[in-house]
């Protein structure tokens, strides 16, 4: 092996090691971000639902409390006993 | 009668050799291996018959027209074999993208979106690659041993060592299309042989204690993010290694199309036909290459041990790259998986599957293992990729 076949070799050897390890490295970061950012999205629809859902139940809740007290005052106005 | 004395001359009989018999006896062995042991069948079959015909003196399957294949003279003057290897191997280099393409449809990255640090593994099971380049370059200082392998022709037997078949012979139609056939079929048989190769290494670089870690169950994967990975992968890598790009391009392409789940006839075609009508083609052109005068050469011992320097060093290299994120990572892995970077999908994740069942029959590691198995078939294509780039 002649020193330009020796050198040859060796950045072979560097810059192979170092790619191959470099792209995976880049594409599991990649991969993690684009998990994480999903997962963000995910759990953004979710709490953002949630808060949605609870506003509804709320409103819900009271409604049907307006209601309740609106029967239960009508039921006193319709009750002679009373 | 002079007639007849011409016909009897012209038979394989009279023209037969020791060494054809001993290549057809290997054939037959392929052949015994992939039906009996059922190691490989897909690869070692074809090869097998791919042996035999190569050692039929002057049959007309692998013969090549001397010159321009294409000239007037040349018309009839080559068979199908021969014909296949010059212009889907030697001149251009079509077949390997196309098993890529169809392993690709066949390939689930889930693993390594569920689990994204098991792609380091599949980096540093490519260190065998390295490992079996320079012990050819070494073999050729050695005057006394009588073989010089150049440096194209070493980086052909390193890769090897990524256990992957169509990028060994993508690589080796390229840069030493005289080796073709040897380096493939070695890469084969060591694959075919991995359930002997790599269990004692896991066991010696292993203790009971780390065999017996259980890994959780991977997280759920989204649809878009199946969908999201082999684009910014193919993209990637690409960008960073343009030479990688006709094995991760169809590799991509071929997942994609699985994954979309918009075209299942595509996906069905490249998965079955596609792969199954290029296996057999490439598997046969591949075992034709394999004549005695090409084979019964010191430099195929060289390459026999080296193949298997390169795959033993790649399956330690997973391992304790495994153990050494043991020690910086909280959530522990079994160091098993490492060796299952070495590629040959799935088989290798199946031999770190059941080695971690033998020693605690709880680990459910081939989900795991599909992670660093699939990460090496990326990184030996990277690899290649470089090799490209630097040595054609």
């Amino acid at each position: 092996m002649t020193p330009a076949e020796f050198e040859e070799a060796i950045g072979l050897t560097l810059f192979g090691v170092g790619t191959a390890f470099a792209a995976l490295v880049i594409l599991m970061v990649i991969v993690v971000l684009t998990g994480w950012s999903l997962r963000w999205q995910w759990l953004q629809r979710r709490l953002l639902g949630s808060a949605a859902a609870e506003a509804r139940d709320k409103a819900l809740a009271a409604s049907i409390g307006v209601g309740v007290a609106l029967a239960q005052t009508q039921q006193t106005e319709d009750d002679p006993s009373e | 009668m002079p007639d007849l004395i011409q016909y009897l001359n012209e038979t394989g009989f009279l023209n037969l050799t020791p060494g054809n018999l001993l290549l057809i006896a290997l054939g037959l062995l392929f052949i015994y291996t992939a039906i009996a042991k059922k190691a490989e069948p897909y690869e070692l079959l074809p090869i097998g018959i791919g042996v035999i015909i190569a050692n039929l003196p002057l049959n007309a399957l692998t013969q090549l027209a001397p010159g321009d294949p294409l000239a007037p003279e040349a018309l009839q003057g080559s068979g199908i074999l021969g014909l296949t290897f010059h212009f889907t191997l030697s001149f251009w280099n079509i077949l390997p993208p196309l098993i890529f393409l169809g392993l690709g449809a066949l390939t689930d990255f889930t693993p390594i979106i569920a689990n994204p640090k098991t792609l380091l593994l599949g980096g540093a099971a490519q260190v065998g690659i390295f490992v079996a380049f320079w012990g050819a370059l070494a073999i050729s200082l050695v005057p006394e041993i009588g073989i010089d392998f150049s440096t194209r022709e070493a980086a052909s037997i390193g890769i090897i060592g990524g256990a992957d078949g169509p990028t060994t012979i993508f690589l080796s139609a390229i840069l030493a299309p005289d080796l073709l056939g040897r380096t493939a079929v070695v890469a084969y048989t060591y694959m075919a042989g991995l359930a002997f190769i790599q269990p004692p290494l896991m066991r010696l670089l292993t203790t009971k204690r780390e065999r017996r870690i259980v890994m959780p169950p991977a997280r759920e994967v989204s649809k878009l993010e199946r969908l999201v990975f082999p684009l910014l992968a193919m993209i990637l890598i690409i960008l960073l290694v343009p030479n990688a790009a006709p094995l991760i391009g169809m590799f991509m392409l071929g997942n994609l199309l699985a994954v979309s789940g918009v075209v299942p006839r595509l996906s069905q075609a490249a998965s079955n036909e596609v792969i199954n009508v290029v296996t057999i083609f490439l598997m046969v052109t591949v075992g034709a290459q394999l004549s005695a005068e090409k084979v019964l050469q010191l430099e195929t011992l060289a390459i026999l041990a080296l193949g298997l320097v390169a795959l033993a060093v790649g399956t330690v290299g997973g391992i304790l790259f495994a153990k050494l994120m043991n020690l910086v990572s909280k959530e522990k892995i079994n160091p098993l998986i490492g060796a299952a970077g070495v590629s040959a999908v799935p088989m290798a994740a199946r031999i770190a599957h059941a080695e971690g069942q033998e020693a605690n029959p709880d680990t459910f590691l081939l989900p795991h293992a599909m992670g660093p198995n699939v990460a090496g078939v990326i990184g030996s294509a990277v690899v290649a990729g470089v090799f490209i780039s630097l040595l054609s």
